[in-house]
């Protein structure tokens, strides 16, 4: 079959000049390797976030201050998250499908152990939190109590990294009972929590966990809440209860139902907007990546016609012997798509590897997909056709006249 | 002008005769502004540039002066190139024949950088005989040789017209013209003699 001839043809004009081929191909490859890099790093970001999220439980309600998510640092100080807000829902007459509720505020502070410090993520909460949270498992001793909050103590249950960085030659268990100080007060460990998984965007092993009430007079010296955390008893019923919520929060607060001053999420909610951005996130870097990609076509364009006017002794022979526009035309085609599809398979194959070296190292989930990898071979295949027509179409018009005069 | 199948025939002529655009014309590159050229019954004016490629393919076989052997690739290869534009069936066992016809049928797979010039040409010659062409078309085929070598060139197209192909020769250097049968002088683009050597 001729078109088969062709594409052998291409193969071999490619083949005897490997060089040539392998330098023109370099820009399709950095580009494609970079999408490919970007788009499993990205596709891993989200999915990573989602299992994340979703590890938080599906019955989680979250409360937040201010409108449209504006949280406690930009909003009045009217329309803060109380303990009067957190009276009023933890009430079962009231509210009886939520199961578990808590006040949840987080601050950065520094963890200090004689001269070690650690700066840690300090979450005051209600001694509930290990209940409404799935994935908080206390590894050694325990959680606060009921009545540790009522009464303020100064306890604290630390996140795992706390005792490899300020008591490194310690266990967990020997580390209960002793004591670290935050902003000068002292706490003493009462529980150590279980190592959690580390994602590129946060470390929950440093974090660690003292009674709200604590918090709001010694801590973080004031009275207002970051949000507040519910769970709510049966999955199904979670929209309605965020409607009874919604609806009596603001009479409650005394703004009006559109008016409310305050934002309540389901995980659903806070998965779909994560979600977005990540995937707004991929598409830009993406794109970005996709400039190279343009730059390499642009390269093959140069290459192609190099490769023709140095052949144009090569074309008239060839016509003379018999070749028609159309055998000219289709050879030097071929010979473009076929090099960037190489470009693209090395490419491709240098991106997975990029994506997986860079996933293991910065700890980021890289996620390849099928699609992303038919998307990148058929980019390749469309930017050798693009790119490429323009030369074969010069190399099929010449003359072979004057072709074979040429010096 | 009348050439009969089987003729061996010297074009010959100075620089700006007209030779090239006859060369053209006859081998089917070109076609005439004014007049006809017919080969085997074909009126090659009326082609197209498709069925001119194809007719190029199979009846005209073109030798030029600096051999235009594809680079980088095999003396077979070279030899088989108008087979494959022409989807010749029986190609590898032409080849063959083609080149043990031009006496190279042990230099098969070497490449055109590793022979010399004479092989070279013959490598051609044997290119230009593969699709048993209406005419063999030589453009000053030894004016890259040396003498001794453009002798054995000459030899060599003195046995295929022996055996029956039609030779067209251009050439400017007489000593050459004279080893064909029938050499035609053109000047400025007209014959001006037409005589049986």
């Amino acid at each position: 079959m001729r078109a088969l001839f062709i594409i052998k043809l291409a193969l071999r004009g490619l083949i005897t000049n490997k060089v040539r081929s392998l330098l023109t191909i370099l820009g399709i490859v950095i580009g494609i390797a970079a999408v490919i890099t970007l788009l499993s790093l990205g596709e891993g970001a989200q999915s990573q976030v989602t299992s994340t999220i979703s590890s938080l439980g599906s019955n989680l309600v979250t409360i937040f201050p201010g409108k449209d998510f504006q949280g406690p640092n930009s909003v009045s100080a009217e329309s803060q998250l109380t303990n009067r807000d957190y009276n009023f829902l933890n009430n079962k007459s009231r509210f009886p499908q939520i199961a578990e509720i808590s006040p949840y505020t987080r601050r950065f502070l520094s963890v200090r152990k004689g001269s070690e410090e650690l700066s840690s993520s300090v979450q005051a909460t209600a001694s509930n939190i290990n209940v409404l949270l799935e994935n908080l498992e206390v590894a050694e001793g325990s959680f606060f109590s009921e009545s540790d909050v009522v009464s303020e103590r100064n306890v604290i249950v630390v996140g795992s990294d706390i005792v490899t960085e300020l008591f490194p030659e310690q266990t967990a268990s020997e580390v209960i009972g002793q004591s670290v100080l935050l902003k000068n007060l002292s706490f003493q460990i009462i529980g150590v929590l279980g190592t959690r998984q580390v994602s590129g965007f946060n470390n929950p092993n440093s974090e660690v966990f003292v009674p709200y009430t604590t918090a709001a007079s010694r801590l973080f010296l004031s009275a207002e809440y970051g949000s507040i955390y519910l769970t709510v008893a049966d999955t199904q019923l979670v929209d309605a209860v965020v409607v009874q919520i919604e609806d009596r929060l603001s009479t409650f607060r005394n703004t009006s139902l559109e008016d409310k001053d305050f934002t309540v999420f389901t995980s659903e909610d806070i998965l779909s907007t994560a979600s977005q951005v990540t995937a707004i996130f991929t598409t830009l870097l993406s794109s970005i990546a996709g400039i190279s990609l343009l730059v390499g076509g642009i390269g093959i364009s140069n290459i192609m016609l190099v490769s023709v006017t140095e052949r144009t002794r090569e074309i008239g022979l060839r016509k003379a012997v018999g070749a028609r526009q159309i055998d000219i035309l289709g050879q030097f085609l071929v010979e473009a798509v076929l090099l960037t599809l190489l470009g693209g398979v090395i490419g491709i194959s240098l991106g997975i590897g990029l994506a997986l070296l860079i996933g293991r190292v910065a700890n980021l989930q890289a996620t390849l997909s099928l699609s992303t990898i038919l998307l990148a071979t058929s980019v390749s295949a469309v930017v050798g056709i693009v790119f490429g027509f323009f030369p074969a179409l010069k190399a099929a018009r010449l003359d072979p006249i004057v072709a074979l005069r040429y010096e | 002008m009348e050439i009969a199948a089987g003729e061996f025939v010297a074009i010959m002529g100075p620089s700006g005769s007209g030779k090239s655009t006859l060369m053209n014309i006859l081998g089917a590159l070109d076609k005439p502004t004014s007049g006809n050229y017919i080969l085997k019954g074909t009126n090659v004016g009326e082609l197209n540039d498709d069925e001119l490629a194809h007719f190029r393919n199979q009846e005209v076989g073109f030798v030029f002066q600096q051999f235009n052997l594809l680079a980088r690739t095999s003396v077979y290869d070279n030899v088989a190139l108008p087979g494959m534009y022409g989807q010749l069936p029986n190609l590898d066992a032409r080849v063959k024949e083609v080149l043990e016809q031009v006496g190279l049928a042990t230099k098969s797979s070497n490449m055109p950088n590793a022979i010399s010039g004479g092989q070279m040409q013959r490598v051609a010659i044997a290119r230009a005989l593969l699709m048993e062409p209406a005419i063999i078309m030589a453009d000053e085929p030894t004016g890259n040789l040396d003498s001794k070598t453009a002798v054995g060139v000459m030899d060599l197209f003195r046995d295929i017209h022996k055996n029956g192909s039609t030779v067209i020769l251009i050439t400017h250097e007489s000593d050459i013209a004279a080893l064909a049968k029938r050499i035609i002088m053109i000047k400025d683009g007209a014959v001006v003699s037409d005589e049986l050597n």
